[in-house]
């Protein structure tokens, strides 16, 4: 049994004298989908921004599978192969679709011919083919997003970082991510999502990991997370059993 | 595909278009002195800015310091010729070595600054050239300058009777710099810079290596700039620290570029066929004025261009191409789509 591929041990994020993460300890097994949830300011795009590279730990350790990732800058750990999409979307706008995914699979093949072939098997994998030229801000945020993702896929990463998919979709647009999601999980890609929308997370997680003030209050099974009792205090407020059904 | 041949082959057959109408010039339409001169620099000044235009109009990092190249060019090509009496040619070549080590030197401090302040640090640097050139008088001629020997006609040492060849080598020059960023646009280098221009961050987390994009474009913008400095250097024969390293060529190299479009493949090119005759004309015109009002009346012309698009001219050219939908009962899905599409990449290139 080897053993798990991202391995979390003490990090801690200071920003001058605010502690946004607080010796956060956690792995991903190969293969697992992980949702971390927590209320705004919780520390978990903070902690995200760590494991990708973007922010410097002020202490701990993050690993992909034998590899020390903390303390690489972001070019090094996307190379290392941790992938990640911005809360926001932050595309190359002015560049089509394919050159957005190229560009990322430019860092990782061989040659640029490889990159474009890359890009294309990465668009046909995302149902986005007939995307491919047009500009990306001249998409809908949808298609926006997974070109996001398309682009994160290119560098065929080991492991997956989604930042708050959902946010600005709709219902069906949801829907539609959640379900390419679970596809390439389902094919064996390992990914931490973070959401605020609770039904994503329970449909989506294998396991829930719980921040609060850059804590680790909890986690497990979503089920059983959402009834832990400290995050229904901490996240969901004390009336929230009753709001569960509903969308956050 | 369809598209980047399509593309390849408008942009390869203008190319030949303007390079066989630019060099028959002297033949029908270039009879002065004054406009075979006029021609030539704007040549020369059209491949210094087609070398800014891989760092600053790709990669974003906007250089108010290309004089720096410009100048080492020069410089490097007159010392050698005049105190070591070193053929022209390898002199030029040896200044395009300079301009590349000095390039990958300033580069790896001054990369690392962001926006604005590596322009402030790149255009700081051309002027502490421009002072130490003065300064170290035994070997570059201080404020008085470097002329180099009268040869008459050798063409084995760069020096040539009738003008019109220098004409023809700074077209030479320029289609040279032409073809070397457009292989950089569509390389992956070029790719790479752009996305750095576009979002930094995003990049990085793409897995480009910055920092190392960055000093390979600023060493490869450095060449064109230094040939173009010594050729200046053999064509006019004479450069002092103001004219290599001072602030009006340091801004026009990048103004050359903003005017005619940064990040276009053509902006360069436009840029210095208008702006460089603009500024010739009115220094011999409005002379008789009082002192800079021809540079008044170039900046004007210049605010003017930008401000009615910022963008440079060659986006006002694509504008007026923007997408109309297709009239009519066209299908409604995908129409709307290929116009759209068509537009941006041939501008992104075009």
């Amino acid at each position: 049994m080897p053993g798990p591929l991202l391995r979390v041990e003490g990090l801690t994020v200071r920003f001058g004298g605010l502690v946004a993460v607080n010796d956060v300890h956690f792995t991903v097994d190969e293969g697992e989908l992980l949702g971390i949830i927590g209320p705004n300011g919780a520390g978990k795009t903070t902690m995200f921004n760590a494991v990708a590279g973007a922010v410097r730990p002020t202490s701990g350790s993050i690993r992909i599978g034998d590899e020390l990732v903390s303390g690489k800058p972001p070019e090094r750990v996307a190379r290392l192969g941790i992938a990640r999409t911005f809360q926001s979307v932050r595309l190359f706008k002015a560049m089509t679709v394919r050159e957005n995914v190229t560009l990322s699979a430019s860092t990782v093949c061989p040659s640029m011919a490889a990159a474009h072939a890359r890009a294309d098997e990465v668009a046909e994998l995302l149902g986005m083919t007939a995307l491919r030229r047009i500009r990306v801000e001249e998409l809908p945020l949808a298609d926006q997003k997974k070109v996001e993702i398309a682009r994160a896929l290119a560098l065929r990463p080991r492991l997956l970082l989604l930042d708050e998919m959902m946010s600005g979709l709709n219902q069906a647009e949801t829907r539609d991510l959640i379900g390419v999601i679970k596809a390439l999980n389902g094919d064996g890609l390992t990914t931490i999502v973070i959401e605020h929308v609770l039904r994503v997370i329970m449909e989506l997680s294998h396991r829930v990991l719980v921040l609060d003030h850059g804590v680790r209050i909890a986690e497990g099974p979503p089920r059983e997370v959402m009834r832990d009792p400290r995050v229904v205090e901490a996240y969901l407020g004390r009336s929230a059993a009753q709001n569960l059904g509903e969308p956050a | 595909m369809n598209a980047v041949t399509r593309r390849l082959r408008s942009t390869g057959g203008l190319g030949i278009v303007v390079l066989v109408l630019v060099a028959s010039l002297p033949l029908w339409f270039i009879q002065t002195n004054f406009v075979l001169s006029v021609a030539t620099l704007s040549l020369i000044f059209m491949a210094a800015s087609l070398g800014w235009n891989v760092i600053s109009g790709f990669g974003g990092q906007i250089s108010f310091g290309h004089s720096i190249f410009f100048g080492l060019g020069a410089y490097t090509t007159a010392i050698l010729q005049v105190h070591y009496h070193l053929n022209a040619y390898l002199g030029m070549l040896l200044g395009v070595v300079v301009a590349v080590v000095l390039a990958v030197l300033l580069g790896a401090v001054t990369l690392r600054l962001r926006g604005i302040y590596f322009s402030l640090a790149t255009f700081a640097l051309t002027l502490v050239f421009a002072i130490l050139t003065g300064h170290y008088e035994g070997f570059t001629g201080g404020e008085v300058g470097l002329t180099l020997p009268l040869l008459g006609d050798a063409p084995g040492e760069f020096s040539f009777e009738n003008k019109v060849t220098f004409y023809w080598i700074a077209m030479v020059l320029a289609a040279l710099a032409f073809v070397a960023t457009w292989l950089v646009l569509r390389s992956r280098l070029g790719l790479q810079l752009r996305a750095i221009q576009a979002d930094q961050e995003a990049a990085q987390a793409s897995g480009v290596l910055a920092f190392q994009v960055k000093l390979t474009g600023l060493a490869i913008s450095a060449v064109p700039a230094a040939l173009a400095g010594s050729v200046y250097m053999q064509y006019v024969g004479f450069i002092d620290p103001d004219s290599a390293f001072g602030a009006t060529l340091a801004t026009q190299i990048a103004v050359i570029a903003f005017v005619g479009g940064a990040g276009k493949l053509w902006g360069p090119v436009v840029g210095a066929v208008i702006l460089v005759p603009l500024q010739q004309l009115l220094n011999s015109s409005l002379s008789a004025y009082p002192a800079g009002f021809n540079l008044v009346v170039y900046a004007l012309v210049v605010l003017v261009i930008l401000w009615i698009e910022p963008r440079g001219i060659m986006s006002m050219r694509m504008r007026r191409r923007r997408p109309r939908p297709p009239a009519g009962g066209a299908p409604p899905q995908v129409p709307d789509l290929e116009p759209a599409a068509a537009v941006p990449t041939s501008r992104e290139a075009g």
